[in-house]
């Protein structure tokens, strides 16, 4: 089991370091240097453009740059965003909380919804019921995000005046859960649908290949009810799923956040990602990357562990 | 003696039937082809040109000549969808070719070589799918620089893992089959046993794949040109028409310009993964109808 997560862990490491080093190399040798968007929104003397470049390290070799900024990546400094002149890592550290408060409740909806749905299509494969939920899955995985995000703003801002059209917190308002609740009700719907349809389906397919299992059916044999059969044995058996479910929507949920926080002004990680992009702010994408990068391998490390814990199929070797 | 014809069907006539009996599927391929055809031909059979606008009239709402109302610069919006779903398909179908390309001949290595090829490529596919694509591929093409051709080609390539895992695992369980032993037996060189005994049964598994692939890059493609880093303007897509519509004002007061696009997408995507879903169990020989 030790030598297992030991592996795990390695390859999770290598793939930090293969990310750190393609994003930055790219980003450094990229045409729009960040140097360029400085002098062009700045009316400094060459001298003070020097000190400048010198302050930020932007004057050295890529490698060294590289170098430098591992050794401050681990004193946990991030290094300084070019157009805010703010810690990057106290930018992302502001923002980073809100990302995950909208990710986990939408990730949290998509769960308590999908998998009960989930489970019955699997008990009467190819009924009406199974049928109509596999339409239903089909139809969220085919949702765009920007497309449903405005068309609840439409409804439900503008039409009907029930939720606010973006941010967190209304700016009159004091900072209430409720206020807050209000301001999550959209985004998080918007992000939970696009997840339903993927857990409704990993869903069923495992509940059907377990309900087809020896044991199953001996459980069915001894008279235990079809409930007791199917949500004590077959489900416990099926909880793999869930947990890999985790770490395989890990990645859609960053991607999908990028667009929701987007379309609702959520202040999250996302949001700031696209500001940093269209202003070509290299320090800070470089920090979102690898804070993303961080927390999906992480989010996945736990997934292998737990999954081994539930499976004692699983072999470590 | 009909039944005896039947048995000596082939797997593809079988796999035919099987698909039309999927009625949503058919009814999807029905749609498909029909929008296909509108966004092919109907442009330049008209003549229509997407950049031709009206002056004076910004955001006129739709009447008899303009179905859909005019954009912001008074360019007729119906002309722009039709050029912004052709262009949607064109990068979906491009980058998923591209991915093609690079993931199944990496696949094919991983799984017909084994060894050192195997633990590079399998660990490479590990590293790509658990980091979030769309974040990876934000960073390229700010670098880059966004165009049609930089999203297609940096989609294509991120999109490579998905054929490489399917068409490795499908060669795994091919390989130590005995029709494959025996053409090593009679000396077929490695290039033979992989195009004849090989690939044939990875091409279901890649057609499936190909088809959801394709959705998804459309979608991705989207939402690139709707944050602004995908396809610029003046060239249509269905993502950067919505861009117009992140104002408030356009949002809430002229659904009529943004709700078609969007619409258009959803049934592009949908359309393509039902036939996905039809061909997956047609070509599954274990499902009988």
């Amino acid at each position: 089991m030790s030598k297992y997560i030991v592996r795990r862990l390695m390859l999770s490491i290598l793939t930090f370091f293969c990310i750190t080093i393609i994003v930055f190399f790219i980003s450094y040798l990229a045409p729009g240097s960040s140097l360029d968007y400085i002098l062009a929104n700045s009316n400094m003397s060459p001298e003070e453009i020097e000190l400048r470049a010198s302050q930020l390290g932007l004057n050295q070799p890529v490698y060294k740059q590289y170098l430098t900024w591992l050794k401050e990546f681990f004193k946990g400094n991030l290094g300084i965003s070019l157009r805010e002149y703010r810690s990057v890592t106290e930018m992302i550290g502001e923002r980073f909380g809100n990302t995950l408060l909208l990710t986990f409740s939408s990730l949290l909806i998509a769960y308590f919804i999908a998998i009960p749905i989930g489970i019955h299509s699997s008990r009467k494969p190819y009924s009406i019921g199974d049928f109509f939920s596999a339409t239903v899955a089909l139809v969220s995985m085919a949702l765009p995000g920007f497309f449903i995000g405005m068309f609840m703003i439409w409804i439900f801002s503008a039409k009907l005046g029930w939720l606010p059209m973006g941010g967190m917190y209304s700016s009159s308002a004091e900072h209430s859960i409720i206020d807050l609740l209000k301001h999550m009700a959209m985004p998080v719907t918007c992000l939970a649908l696009q997840q339903l349809g993927n857990v409704m389906r990993q869903m069923r397919s495992s509940m059907l290949e377990v309900l087809s299992e020896d044991y199953v059916r001996t459980a069915r044999a001894t008279g235990l009810s079809e409930i007791k059969t199917v949500y004590i044995h077959a489900l416990r058996n099926a909880m793999g799923t869930i947990v890999t479910l985790f770490g395989t929507s890990l990645p859609f949920l960053v991607g999908g956040a990028v667009v929701t926080e987007q379309v609702f002004s959520w202040p999250g990680i996302g949001s700031l990602m696209v500001t940093s992009i269209t202003t070509r702010d290299y320090p800070v994408i470089i920090g979102i990357t690898v804070v993303v990068a961080i927390t999906v391998l992480l989010g996945n490390l736990l997934v292998d562990i737990t999954y081994g814990i539930l499976d004692p199929k699983v072999k470590y070797d | 003696m009909k039944s005896v014809k039947n048995k000596h069907s082939s797997y593809y006539s079988d796999v035919f039937r099987k698909f039309r009996r999927h009625k949503i599927a058919m009814f999807c391929l029905c749609i498909m082809t029909f929008i296909i055809i509108a966004v092919l031909f109907i442009p330049p059979l008209l003549g229509l040109d997407p950049s031709k606008a009206t002056l004076g009239k910004s955001f006129q709402e739709p009447d008899g000549i303009f179905i859909l109302g005019l954009d912001r610069l008074g360019r007729d919006n119906l002309v722009r969808l039709l050029y912004g779903g052709r262009t949607s398909l064109l990068v979906g179908l491009v980058s998923t070719f591209i991915s093609i390309i690079i993931g199944v001949p990496l696949g094919l290595c991983a799984g017909y070589f084994r060894g050192p090829f195997e633990v590079i490529i399998m660990r490479m596919v590990d590293i790509f799918m658990v980091f979030p694509s769309m974040i990876l591929i934000l960073v390229f093409v700010s670098i880059i620089g966004p165009s049609i051709w930089s999203v297609t080609i940096i989609m294509g390539i991120m999109g490579w893992p998905n054929f490489a895992r399917i068409v490795y695992g499908s060669v795994l369980s091919v390989t130590s089959k005995e029709y494959v032993e025996s053409a090593h037996a009679i000396g077929a060189s490695h290039f033979r046993i992989i195009k004849d005994y090989i690939l044939p049964n990875a091409i279901s598994p890649i057609l499936v794949t190909t088809t959801y692939r394709t959705a998804s890059a459309i979608l991705e493609e989207a939402s690139l040109s709707y944050l602004g880093m995908g396809v610029q303007p003046p060239t249509a897509s269905l993502g950067n028409i919505l861009n117009d519509a992140q104002s408030i004002t356009t949002l809430t007061m002229r659904p009529w310009f943004w709700i078609p696009p969007g619409l258009l997408l959803m049934f592009i995507v949908l359309s393509i993964n039902f036939i996905g879903d039809g061909l997956r169990d047609a070509l599954d020989p274990k499902m009988k109808v």
